[in-house]
């Protein structure tokens, strides 16, 4: 719990401050270019040094790639960069995998939860983000 | 923690001023602004055109007197004048008056034929100013050694390519010295994104980039921080 909650505070500071780059808050889009790294890091030392990874190595990496992966999606969007696209479309399907993955490995089933969370948050934002 | 806040300050003023150096290494040359009511503009912008010049291009001879409509253009973008349009539209016509001998000939676009267009639009697709020298320079042997082209035509499509190479190179350059850092690192992630994810029949790079993300993202990332920083075309 405490590890999600880290997790929440790490990817909504991020989210936030795409929100703030786009209603175009002076600087912030060049903060996000130095933040981008830093949250991905923070993320992966949640990852790893929470009590799942003990029990299920395997889960924590591909949660870690498809949560990584929709921060990347709404990086690009943010920026209009090329290749958005393509970059939402493996976000969406590695946690759709995720999801087939937990389902088939009988792991908690909280992580299907939060990955459904992560797409319908993250679809939001990066259709936001279009326009 | 006294030492290291005082390392953390150092290194602030240094990337500071790195970055304000890139700036005013550009801009140091163009003291001499030029007023609302005065056009007296003095040429001291450099440019380095002449990279672009194909010998087999006669049209190419043009682009490079263009230097000095250019020069006085980018100056233009410096004064006051650039936030008036009215004042900055008569600067401009004074501009074309004082230039007339510099510029291109007339060229009829109005007759051009779809092979023609189709030939003008391949050109402008994925052309960059680090790849503007080798996809014109092809653009035109591939003109002159087309069959399928008149004298005529030939000899319009290649004033047609050496306006647009050498337009393309002045206006890059002068959009690039009044650009911030932001707009620099924007501008190098798209170029180097467009060529990864380019529609070339190619998946490879495309493959390669996502399946190393995010180390490839924070890579280009870093480079393009680099290139924005120490003004690296």
């Amino acid at each position: 719990m405490q590890e999600l909650k880290k997790e929440g505070i790490i990817v909504s500071s991020f989210v936030l401050l795409c929100v703030l780059d786009k209603i175009n808050v002076p600087f912030i889009g060049i903060a996000i270019i130095f933040v981008l790294p830093i949250v991905i890091g923070l993320l992966i030392y949640v990852g790893i040094t929470s009590t799942d990874f003990k029990t299920g190595k395997l889960q924590v990496i591909f949660s870690l790639y498809y949560k990584m992966f929709f921060l990347l999606a709404l990086f690009f969007a943010l920026k209009d960069y090329p290749g958005k696209d393509v970059i939402s479309m493996v976000a969406i399907s590695s946690a759709l995998l995720y999801i087939l993955f937990i389902a088939l490995s009988k792991a908690k089933k909280g992580f299907i939860l939060l990955a459904i969370l992560y797409i319908n948050l993250f679809s939001g934002f990066l259709l936001l983000m279009r326009y | 923690m006294k030492k290291n806040f005082f390392n953390a300050v150092i290194m602030l003023i240094v990337l500071g001023s790195s970055i304000l150096s890139c700036t005013k290494d550009e801009t140091q040359e163009q003291t001499q602004v030029a007023s609302s009511s005065v056009i007296s503009l003095k040429s001291k912008m450099i440019f380095e055109p002449e990279f672009l010049v194909n010998k087999d291009n006669p049209y190419d001879a043009y682009g490079l007197k263009m230097y000095a409509f250019y020069a006085d253009i980018s100056m233009l973008f410096q004064d006051s004048i650039y936030s008036d349009y009215l004042l900055f539209e008569k600067a401009y016509k004074k501009l074309l008056i004082k230039h007339s001998n510099n510029l291109y000939p007339s060229i009829d676009t109005a007759s051009y034929t779809k092979y023609e267009s189709k030939i003008i639009s391949n050109l402008t697709t994925n052309l960059f100013i680090k790849n503007v020298k080798t996809i014109t320079q092809k653009c035109e042997s591939d003109i002159i050694a087309d069959r399928n082209l008149t004298n005529s035509q030939k000899q319009r499509l290649l004033a047609i390519v050496s306006l647009y190479k050498f337009s393309y190179y002045y206006q890059s350059e002068i959009m690039l010295m009044y650009a911030t850092w932001e707009e620099r690192q924007h501008d190098c992630m798209v170029r180097e994104l467009n060529e990864i994810f380019a529609d070339d029949g190619n998946s490879l790079p495309e493959i390669f980039f996502i399946a190393g993300a995010p180390g490839t993202v924070i890579e280009l990332q870093l480079i393009c921080a680099y290139e924005a920083t120490f003004c690296i075309n």
